[in-house]
Formats: C-alpha cells, structure tokens, sequence
C-alpha cells in the first residue's frame, strides 16, 4: 500500500475541490512558513485583515523543528501544496505514541498543524482555500493507518473542542502538566469509520 | 471525492504548543540508525512499530533493495497484519 500522495481541498473561488500535493517539508519549504526567515513568506503574500503578528503560529521556527526531529525516525512534516506552488498547509507529527485510550496501541501525535495564513477565516474575509486543516488531518489518519495503529490520532484542540468532539474525538485523561490542556483521541474504530467516509477505504 | 472538504469553514487553523508526557513519547529518541530517504524511512519505522513480525532480513538490508521490493515487502507487512490498503491515493 503507498501512502496517500495528495488531499482534496475546497477552492472559494471557483467554487470547486482540487488537489494539493503532500509533500515532506523540507528546510526551504519550511523557511516559506517563518515570519522572520526571508520575504516573501506565506505571512507576508496577502493583505490581511487583521494582524497576523497575534496568530499564536506567528513566531513558530518550522526550521528549528525540523532540526529538533531530524535523528528520529518516528517524527515527521509534511506540506500541502496546491498547483501554484504555494503551501497551503503544514503539519509535524509523531508515530508511535502511546494511546490514551489505549495504552496497549499506539497512535499518532499531532505536533504542530497550520494553515496558511490567506486560508483563514480569523485574518482574511474570503479564504483562498477551505479544508486545509481537516485534509491534514485526513492525511494523519491515513498515516496512523498506513503504520498500522489502527488510524488512532490524538492531540490537544486548546481551542474547537467542539470541532473535535464533534468528528469523535474522546476526552482522555492525559494532560499536560504545564498548560493543563487534555489530550483527545480518535479512537481506531472511529478512524476506521472516518475513512471510509472519506473515500479513502 | 472527500465530502470533509465541502465544509463552509476550516475550524482548524493552528494546533500546537502543549506536549505528550514524555512516558507516551517513544519517538522523543534520536537514532541515527534510521535510513534518510523517505520509502526507507517508511519501511524502518513499520518494522519498529512492529518487531514481532517474523521478516527473513535485517535492517541493514535496506540499502541493498529496489524500491519495487520495498514496496512489496511494505504490501507483505500490512497483508499480513490484515491492514486494507488505501482505495485512492487522494484523501
């Protein structure tokens, strides 16, 4: 089985899906999604209604991630790029954490995931695209499947609960101790379910 | 095609900034073993994940495979762990 190569995203414009490639996000991907690294970047190729400086990604160093994860096999990045070239989405993961549901499986975390700026609601008044966040997380349980875990995804929402209960996400009782925020989980038979309805099995 | 892309909003602009117990983070380790192109990697990390899986070569045999043979060894590993494959590459 190869693993899913690209996701469908919702063009506002035209008013139609199209495709956005996953590619592994390397050092000159990630320095487009820095604020401080070189100009242009995705913070600076739009006009923007609000202040982009008050996004809580606005100082992310994509390139010190990388170079944080580079020696370990089970942490990876990926960017969505749409025909244009322009990433349209980002996200760094880990395969093989413990389950909190589960603590006999794994699962996969989600680190780090951000749209670009032009695709959100909160800075722009028509996006470019929507979807751009729910595809990555499409892809991460396509992932979490491909490494066999089942499709079980977990991370900590600190904003959109709802979102996430909402697509199945569970309350767990994992936290973390410094921000206190509560980890949620897809569980496999919800992920399993999730991409059927994707299309995806 | 994907019906998630049909929403009227992205409700997930940013995730991050609070970290797993290190106790659930397994992949916190550096290895310097593992393989740097991506198929490698692939195949290393779904061997990690799965050790008890009776395979008849090592690791270090990687380097010596074709992609087409990694890809069938990857294809071997989820039959025989009864993962279905993706129906379409495109989520």
């Amino acid at each position: 089985m190869d693993p899913a190569k690209s996701v469908w995203l919702y063009e506002c414009q035209t008013g139609k899906n199209v495709q956005a490639a996953v590619e592994p996000l390397n050092r000159e991907s990630a320095k487009w999604l820095c604020s401080d690294w070189f100009e242009p970047n995705w913070w600076t190729i739009s006009d923007f209604l609000n202040l982009p400086e008050e996004q809580p990604d606005f100082h992310w160093d994509w390139v010190a991630l990388l170079s944080r994860d580079q020696n370990k096999p089970g942490r990876r990045a990926v960017c969505l790029r749409t025909a244009d070239g322009i990433i349209q989405g980002a996200m760094v993961y880990r395969i093989g954490v413990t389950s909190a549901l589960d603590a006999t499986k794994n699962a996969t975390f989600f680190d780090r995931i951000a749209t670009a700026p032009s695709n959100r609601e909160e800075l722009v008044s028509t996006p470019v695209f929507r979807g751009v966040g729910e595809a990555l997380l499409r892809y991460a349980v396509a992932e979490s499947w491909f490494y066999t875990l089942g499709g079980r995804v977990n991370l900590f929402p600190v904003v959109n609960v709802e979102f996430y209960v909402n697509r199945n996400f569970r309350r767990t009782s994992v936290t973390d101790p410094e921000t206190n925020d509560i980890l949620y989980e897809l569980s496999a038979e919800d992920a399993e379910s999730w991409l059927r309805d994707c299309g995806g099995l | 095609m994907a019906k998630f892309t049909q929403h009227s909003n992205d409700s997930i602009s940013v995730v991050g900034g609070s970290d797993l117990p290190n106790a659930m983070d397994p992949t916190s380790c550096d290895d310097f073993g593992a393989p740097a192109n991506d198929l490698d990697r692939r195949l290393y990390l779904l061997m990690k994940l799965n050790p008890d899986i009776d395979l008849s070569f090592r690791l270090d045999d990687l380097a010596a495979m074709d992609d087409s043979t990694k890809k069938m060894l990857i294809g071997d590993i989820h039959s025989l762990l009864h993962v279905a494959p993706l129906k379409s590459s495109t989520l």
